[in-house]
């Protein structure tokens, strides 16, 4: 996909997504209206007044979840933005592990972010790394069985010329590892050429997995 | 006490009518309108001292709204209300003269907090 095309599908998401928050801050404010009708108002002796409370907690712990989902997706949307920018790779790949939460709970999988104490800031294209991560995340899904964790820790190389992000596997029945080759994340090469990011399997005893080299690149 | 006094704007009609409801029931006297245009009448005829104002509104747009008020009331205090991803828009309605932002979703108890702030109310 061209880079206009991926801008525009980028703002066509963020503008629902502004939509859907306004649709979610409405809620918000009408059941937590009724909330305070219950406990500040005049309605303390309302028959049913404790169930409509329960009630009530429920509709805004599910609007907190829906402005969570919203807030990735609009991350996630505006990272098309710009095809070349200065990220935070701790933060990008906080994102982008929520919007690949469903997919891993499916397998019964726990994605874990194990963030670094240092910034990891590198100048890229901010849709494709998080392409890249979550095609290398899918794959690692798609070759084994069911449980276990991936474990996704950045980190700088050494030198500081480049990050390091190792996404690793474990836990899941060995049988099923059998050794994931670099090319199996499934990462197409103009994406590869683009960030100028390599790609190499990882296979210890602690599990299989990639590992991402991200250049810091310049702005 | 005297009450706290806020306009809010947004152009959610549903979403400023009942803020307005809760911060009233709170002891604060909010009126809430929905343009932008509604606004700047509206503290002509009776100035608040917090405006609560939404960045994205259709006609006059929450920073020109802004613009205008602190032009001929620089002693009202103005929170801005955008959403996440537009954090671009609260820190330009800072460079203004905005107090501060909060993103929509709104927690009430953190809007009371930030317009206490904002009127030197918070200690």
């Amino acid at each position: 996909m061209k880079d206009q095309e991926i801008a525009y599908m980028g703002r066509v998401t963020a503008g629902m997504t502004h939509e859907f928050k306004n649709v979610l801050a409405i809620i918000r404010e009408s059941s937590g209206l009724l909330e305070d009708l219950l406990t500040i108002g005049q309605a303390r002796s309302f028959p049913q007044r404790e169930k409509f409370l329960k009630v009530l907690g429920t509709i805004q712990e599910q609007v907190q979840r829906g402005v969570d989902l919203a807030t990735h997706l609009n991350r996630f949307a505006h990272s098309m933005d710009e095809p070349w920018a200065a990220v935070e790779l701790n933060e990008v790949l906080g994102h982008t592990l929520h919007l690949l939460e469903r997919f891993a709970r499916i397998k019964k999988v726990q994605l874990r972010l194990v963030r670094d104490s240092e910034e990891l800031i590198v100048n890229t294209d901010p849709f494709r790394v998080r392409m890249a991560v979550s095609l290398c995340i899918d794959s690692l899904l798609e070759t084994s069985g069911e449980g276990g964790e991936i474990v996704i820790r950045p980190r700088w190389e050494e030198g500081g010329e480049a990050v390091l992000i190792s996404i690793q596997r474990s836990g899941a029945s060995a049988e099923t590892w059998g050794g994931i080759p670099a090319d199996a994340a499934g990462v197409p090469g103009h994406v590869l050429e683009g960030l100028r990011l390599q790609i190499h399997a990882l296979d210890d005893p602690a599990g299989v997995g990639f590992v991402l080299r991200i250049p810091r690149g310049h702005g | 006490m005297k009450r706290m006094k806020v306009l809010l704007v947004d152009d959610e009609e549903e979403f400023v009518h009942t803020l307005a409801e809760r911060l009233q029931l709170r002891g604060i006297d909010a009126l809430g309108v929905t343009k932008g245009e509604e606004a700047l009448e509206s503290l002509e005829a009776d100035p608040p001292e917090v405006v609560v104002l939404d960045v994205l509104m259709p006609g006059i747009g929450g920073l020109e709204v802004l613009r205008r008020i602190k032009g001929r009331h620089p002693e009202i205090q103005v929170i801005l209300l955008t959403g996440r991803g537009s954090e671009k828009d609260g820190m330009e309605g800072m460079r203004l003269g905005a107090f501060d932002y909060l993103m929509k979703p709104l927690n009430i108890e953190e809007l009371i907090k930030k317009m206490r702030e904002a009127l030197g109310q918070d200690r």
